[in-house]
């Protein structure tokens, strides 16, 4: 599903070029579970950015569902990110303006959906995540993890193939980051495909691979996971 | 889509009020003052006569002497010679003669005091050719010119002023010591301009009355300050006689010539009547016969005067400050929705769907903003039409074509101001702006 084959990231300004990750190879295959682990400023985010093609790399190929991303036009980027991921971030990233349905229904809309399969699409998404009778409610009114559930409802009503989220219990207590994680699970379970940047242990011994990136670089299943975590 | 990019943009309202109403009111306020002196301008230049404009002439002469020239600018009128020669020629449709005196009017049966009246003289063909709708009656016959009949057409106005409004046909009006019978009262009618008599009167009212040219000829009544009478010659003697026979230019005459044929048949005719009296030693300046259809007579005449077209202009400017400090607003609200950008684009928006976003949102800014600009510009008009109490109120008063045009301006220069903000927010880095949010 997600090839990634001499990937690195190099950030170049007029006078300094900075390795964000050096070349490395990766494969995930559909429905798998991955953690994305290592410490504050290793490059898991700009990883993150790249598999999720919020960003472009530098050398390497990247291939997503066998097409190469490289050739893919701004357009068709669009494409991708709309229909095959999903994203779910650690401040959530709702729009306070909105209410819960619309905010779900915000990737829809660019899908050319029908009013009723969006409809039915953004049901679905909020009773999976447990807040079908809040719908109309607005993000300022729900609690951190509740709004997080908004957020992941947001990444599933597409049915992408893959989610990918960036510390999604970051800002949550260890009870509500807990059912997070297992909403998460549960969406793995249905095939999706999770890949997940985390700073936390146990979280990621949840996941069924673990990758660690230190220093740009990426080593896939770190052998002394307590050790890179720290 | 559009429906939810009008939504979005609503809430968009909501989201940053203060920057949103300072946008719409800067785009209110240059649309307000444009759309004020643009309405002034564009009815002045409107087509006074639509059905007929390209087929009604004004008959132009030179018949200056030698050394004489002094620019064209006068040549609107010609003398009475000229007038009763080629009158009689056959080959227009109408033709009419213009002039003007000033007078004391009064009803003799329920006035004492007479009242300070314009009174246009003319001759039937006038409310023919310039088809002008009647109250009551109708304009006097042919036979009322050939015998210089004492008959008078009121506006409506007049007629309210001398017979409080009633149906004043077959009664009188006391015209110095003469009395005038009344045959016919105007309905509501201006035309816009009023291009027939002086240009200095083409924004004002019709003429309280009007009477058969050669009447005002017969009893000798001179000619005050609402004709151009331009003398290039002293006449000899001083009595009316003297006067009509002189070189002095102050009648005006319009023609209707139905089709190109007839214009190109009366303008050999006049050609000829010059030459004819060039032989005779008069046209000594030279041979400048024209035929100036109405539009070109409101170009040659500067009906639109410059200072109204100058005002259209400054008001555009003062639009374009206005549109460019709503830019930088603009910039300043796209900025701080990147986040919400960064956030769109990552769902799968593309740049495109930013953009249209955008353009609906400030095509909704300017909508509104032409709205309220509609709303300051009648305020605008309604403070002209008291300053310039002189003018018709009817050029201060906005069609239907010009509240539309409003706010297609409001939206397009709305639009056209936002490209640089717009194209700036869709090039937003999702990545970079995400935690923004």
């Amino acid at each position: 599903m997600l090839k990634m084959t001499g990937l690195a990231k190099v950030y170049l300004t007029s006078d300094v070029k900075t390795q964000a990750l050096q070349p490395f190879n990766l494969s995930i295959e559909q429905g798998e579970f991955v953690a994305v682990i290592g410490p504050s400023g290793s490059g898991k985010t700009t990883f993150l950015n790249i598999a999720g093609l919020l960003e472009n790399h530098s050398e390497g190929v990247y291939e997503l569902d066998g097409k190469d991303v490289s050739t893919l036009s701004d357009k068709h980027k669009s494409a991708y990110r709309n229909e095959k991921i999903g994203f779910v971030f650690q401040s959530f990233n709702l729009i306070p303006e909105l209410n819960l349905y619309d905010n779900i229904d915000m990737p829809l809309r660019y899908r050319k959906f029908t009013a009723k399969e969006r409809d039915e699409r953004i049901m679905k998404a909020l009773e999976q995540v447990g807040l079908a009778g809040r719908k109309n409610h607005y993000p300022t009114q729900l609690s951190g993890g509740q709004q997080q559930r908004v957020a992941i409802a947001r990444a599933i009503a597409g049915s992408p193939s893959v989610i990918f989220a960036d510390e999604p219990t970051g800002n949550l207590d260890s009870k509500m980051a807990q059912g997070i994680m297992s909403l998460l699970q549960d969406i793995n379970a249905s095939g999706t495909s999770i890949i997940m940047v985390t700073h936390d242990n146990e979280q990621a011994q949840q996941a069924q691979r673990i990758v660690q990136i230190k220093d740009g670089v990426l080593s896939e299943d770190a052998p002394i996971l307590a050790q890179a975590i720290a | 889509m559009f429906s939810y990019y009008v939504k979005l943009a609503l809430i968009s309202f909501k989201r940053t009020p203060l920057l949103s109403f300072l946008m719409v009111l800067l785009i209110a306020m240059g649309i307000g003052a444009t759309m004020t002196t643009f309405t002034v301008s564009y009815m002045m230049s409107q087509d006074p006569l639509p059905s007929k404009s390209d087929r009604v002439f004004s008959v132009q002469m030179d018949s200056r002497g030698d050394g004489y020239d002094w620019g064209e600018s006068s040549l609107a009128e010609i003398t009475y010679m000229d007038m009763q020669n080629v009158i009689n020629s056959g080959i227009p449709k109408h033709h009419v003669v213009i002039s003007a005196v000033s007078t004391m009017l009064k009803n003799p049966q329920q006035q004492t005091q007479a009242i300070k009246s314009k009174v246009r003289t003319t001759n039937a063909d006038f409310f023919t050719m310039f088809e002008t709708p009647f109250l009551f009656g109708s304009g006097w016959d042919e036979q009322a010119d050939k015998q210089a009949q004492q008959v008078i057409v009121l506006t409506k106005k007049s007629n309210n002023r001398f017979f409080n409004g009633e149906n004043s046909v077959g009664r009188f009006l006391q015209f110095g010591d003469v009395l005038y019978q009344v045959v016919g009262v105007l309905d509501d009618w201006q035309l816009m301009p009023k291009f027939y008599g002086v240009k200095t009167e083409a924004f004002s009212e019709p003429h309280d009355v009007f009477i058969p040219f050669n009447t005002q000829v017969k009893n000798e009544l001179m000619v005050g300050n609402l004709v151009n009478n331009t003398c290039w010659k002293s006449y000899e003697g001083d009595d009316f006689a003297a006067f009509l026979a002189s070189e002095c230019m102050w009648v005006v005459l319009w023609v209707e010539l139905d089709n190109d044929a007839a214009r190109e048949q009366y303008q050999a005719y006049i050609d000829r009547y010059a030459q004819q009296q060039r032989d005779h030693g008069r046209f000594a300046n030279r041979i400048y016969n024209r035929l100036v259809d109405v539009k070109q007579y409101l170009v040659d005449e500067e009906i639109v005067s410059d200072d109204s077209k100058m005002a259209v202009w400054l008001s555009v400017l003062f639009l374009i400050v206005c549109l460019l400090n709503c830019m930088g607003l603009m910039m300043a609200k796209f900025h701080g929705k990147a986040g919400e950008v960064g956030l769109r684009r990552a769902v799968g928006a593309s740049k495109q769907h930013i953009v249209a976003q955008f353009s609906v949102e400030l095509a909704v800014i300017g909508f509104i903003g032409g709205l309220v600009g509609l709303i300051l510009a009648q305020f605008g008009l309604a403070i002209a039409e008291n300053l310039y109490n002189y003018l018709h109120a009817s050029l201060m008063q906005m069609n239907l074509i010009l509240v539309l045009s409003t706010l297609l301006l409001a939206v397009l220069v709305s639009c056209t101001f936002g490209l640089l903000p717009i194209f700036k927010a869709s090039l937003t880095q999702p990545s970079s702006q995400l935690k923004s949010l």
